[in-house]
Parts: structure tokens; sequence; C-alpha cells
């Protein structure tokens, strides 16, 4: 346990963040890590409050950004695994331990699946998340039943191997990308997503954006 | 003279005033000074002798002065474009390294 760290990104989410890591601690997770991505109310008081690192970005930069400032700072504390959870709640932290198991089977990067549990999707996202799908496994060449998902694990070897570029959102598509390029093993497990008014989540309009990106990306640096 | 040619001579002195007051404040970098510089020295010459232009257009096989201006503008402001795209997606690229690195030091943990 001493050497998992858990990765959550905020931005405006005072409401949930005290509450999703008592979730984590819970589990037995003290290596918590909440990048406060300029958020504009309480979230970086909040957090620190409940006795965890927290990093503050004093601008905005995207999720992709401070995904990638919380893996280097779990890195440079000697992380071996290293989780992404969202700060929103949507995740439920009691499956943190399916993730860090099978990274200790061997596998370097374990992504959540919201499809491979029964999970009330609303139909508009289930939408939006299935053509990502689809999307994935014309461009990435990786198949996989759910690709937009924050839950996931890296091995040390991975963290240090995937180096987030993209600042916004397409980070999430820019993950598999790498995991494609540098033949990283992968594996899925199946999570629950709590979709809530409270939580923000994807707005589905976002995701049809992202897919444009990264088709202009592909397109480009192939 | 034609109230166009007085418009963009007129266009053309703000681009020098615009270059001028820009060098001074030290807001723009040296190229884009000497474009702004260059581009108003050419508009106000073409709108006082509108036959330089005309001369260059049937040089290279296009009918009007003005066609021949909008054919070598549309690129131009393109490669502008991109131009800046590039330096906003640098910026970027440095403005991420600095926050980062500024986040990673000042972390924090209270005891609780």
């Amino acid at each position: 346990m001493d050497k998992v760290w858990i990765v959550m990104p905020a931005y405006n989410e005072e409401k949930n963040i005290g509450k999703t890591i008592d979730s984590v601690k819970r589990e037995g997770f003290n290596n918590i890590v909440i990048v406060d991505d300029g958020s504009r109310d309480k979230t970086y008081e909040k957090a620190l409050s409940k006795g965890v690192w927290v990093l503050k970005h004093e601008v905005n930069l995207g999720q992709g950004a401070a995904l990638q400032t919380g893996i280097d700072f779990a890195l440079k504390n000697g992380a071996e695994i290293i989780i992404t959870f969202d700060s929103d709640g949507q995740h439920s932290a009691k499956e943190i331990k399916d993730f860090v198991k099978k990274i200790n089977e061997g596998y370097d990067v374990v992504l959540g699946s919201r499809f491979l549990k029964k999970n009330k999707i609303p139909t508009s996202r289930k939408i939006a998340l299935k053509i990502g799908i689809l999307f994935t496994s014309l461009v990435s060449h990786i198949r996989l039943t759910d690709t937009h998902n924050g839950f996931r694990a890296f091995s040390r070897k991975a963290a240090e191997t995937i180096r987030i570029k993209m600042n916004d959102m397409a980070h999430a598509s820019e993950i598999l990308d790498e995991i494609a390029k540098h033949k990283l093993k992968y594996a899925e497990v199946p999570v629950t997503i709590k979709y809530d008014k409270n939580i923000k989540g994807q707005p589905t309009l976002n995701s049809i954006r992202i897919a444009l990106k990264m088709i202009a990306r592909k397109l480009i640096f192939g | 003279m034609k109230i166009i040619s007085i418009i963009m001579i007129l266009f053309g002195l703000f681009l020098f005033i615009m270059g001028y007051y820009n060098r001074r404040r030290r807001t723009l970098n040296e190229e884009f000074i000497l474009l702004s510089y260059i581009t108003g020295f050419f508009i106000i010459l073409f709108s006082l002798f509108p036959s330089i232009i005309s001369y260059f257009a049937k040089l290279t096989g296009v009918s009007r002065g003005v066609d021949l201006l909008t054919y070598i503008s549309i690129p131009l402001l393109f490669y502008l474009v991109i131009l800046l795209y590039v330096k906003i997606g640098e910026l970027n690229e440095k403005l991420t390294k600095i926050v980062r690195e500024d986040a990673i030091n000042k972390g924090k943990r209270s005891k609780k």
C-alpha cells in the first residue's frame, strides 16, 4: 500500500472532494495527491483540510495537465503503482484494490470499464461513449470496452513511459495511443460509475470536439 | 483621388503608427514591426500610384491590380495565422511547464 499513489485532478469540486478523499482513505490508501487545477472555489482548502498532498495549478490548464503533474509528483515520491481517480465521486474507491491486483499480476496499465459491469448510463452519454470506443479501435488499433474512463492504474514503468502532452480532455485518447505505441501490456477491469446531478462528468458535445481533435492529430502526426 | 485610395492611405498610416507604437513599448517582436512598416509602405505606394500594381498584375497574367493583391494577401494571411498558432502552442507548453514545476515545488500536506 505504501508504494501505491492515488492521483486526483480536481477543478471546482468543493462539494465532492472531501467525501471522495474520505472514501479513498477508508480503503487504506494514504498516499493521495490532489491536483487543484486552478479552481475558483474552495477545492484547495477543502482538500488541504483532509491531510493529503495538495498541489495547485495557478491557472486552469486542463485535466490532462493536472494528471501529468500528479503523476510526476507521485513518481518523484517513489510510487510503484499510480491510480488516477476522479475527484467528483463518480468512481468507487472500493474498486482500487482490483486495479492494484492487476498491476501486481504484471500488467503495465489497467483501465476501468463501465461496460463490463451493470451501470445506469444516460442514453446520450452511452451513444457518445460507444462512438468513442469505435473511433479508438480504428485510430489507436486498441480494442477496449470503454475508452474515456478516468479510473486507471499505471505501473511505475508505464507512468515513466507515457507523457501526457494534451492538456485538455483529449488526454484520454492520447494515453491509449501511447499504450499502443509503446506496446504496453494492458487490461480492463469492471468499474462502477455513479451518474448524479451533483457530478459534472463530461458533456456529450465535448466528446465530439475531442474526437475531431484526435482525428486531426492522427492525420498530422500519424 | 478616389475615396477608397484615401481610406487605404489612412490604413497604411495606421500600420506605420502601430509599428512605431509597438517598437517604443516593445510589445511586438522585430519581424512583426518590420511587417507593419513594409505593408504600410506598399499600401500607401499602391494607393498613390495604382498603375504600379496594374503593371505587376499584367506581368503575372492577372487582369486587375486589385485581384493580384487579393491573391497575394490570402496565402500571406494564412501563413500569419499558422505562425500565431505555432507561437500560442509554444507559449502553452512553456506555461504548462512553469505551472507544473511551481505546483510540485509548492505542494503541501497539512497534518491531520
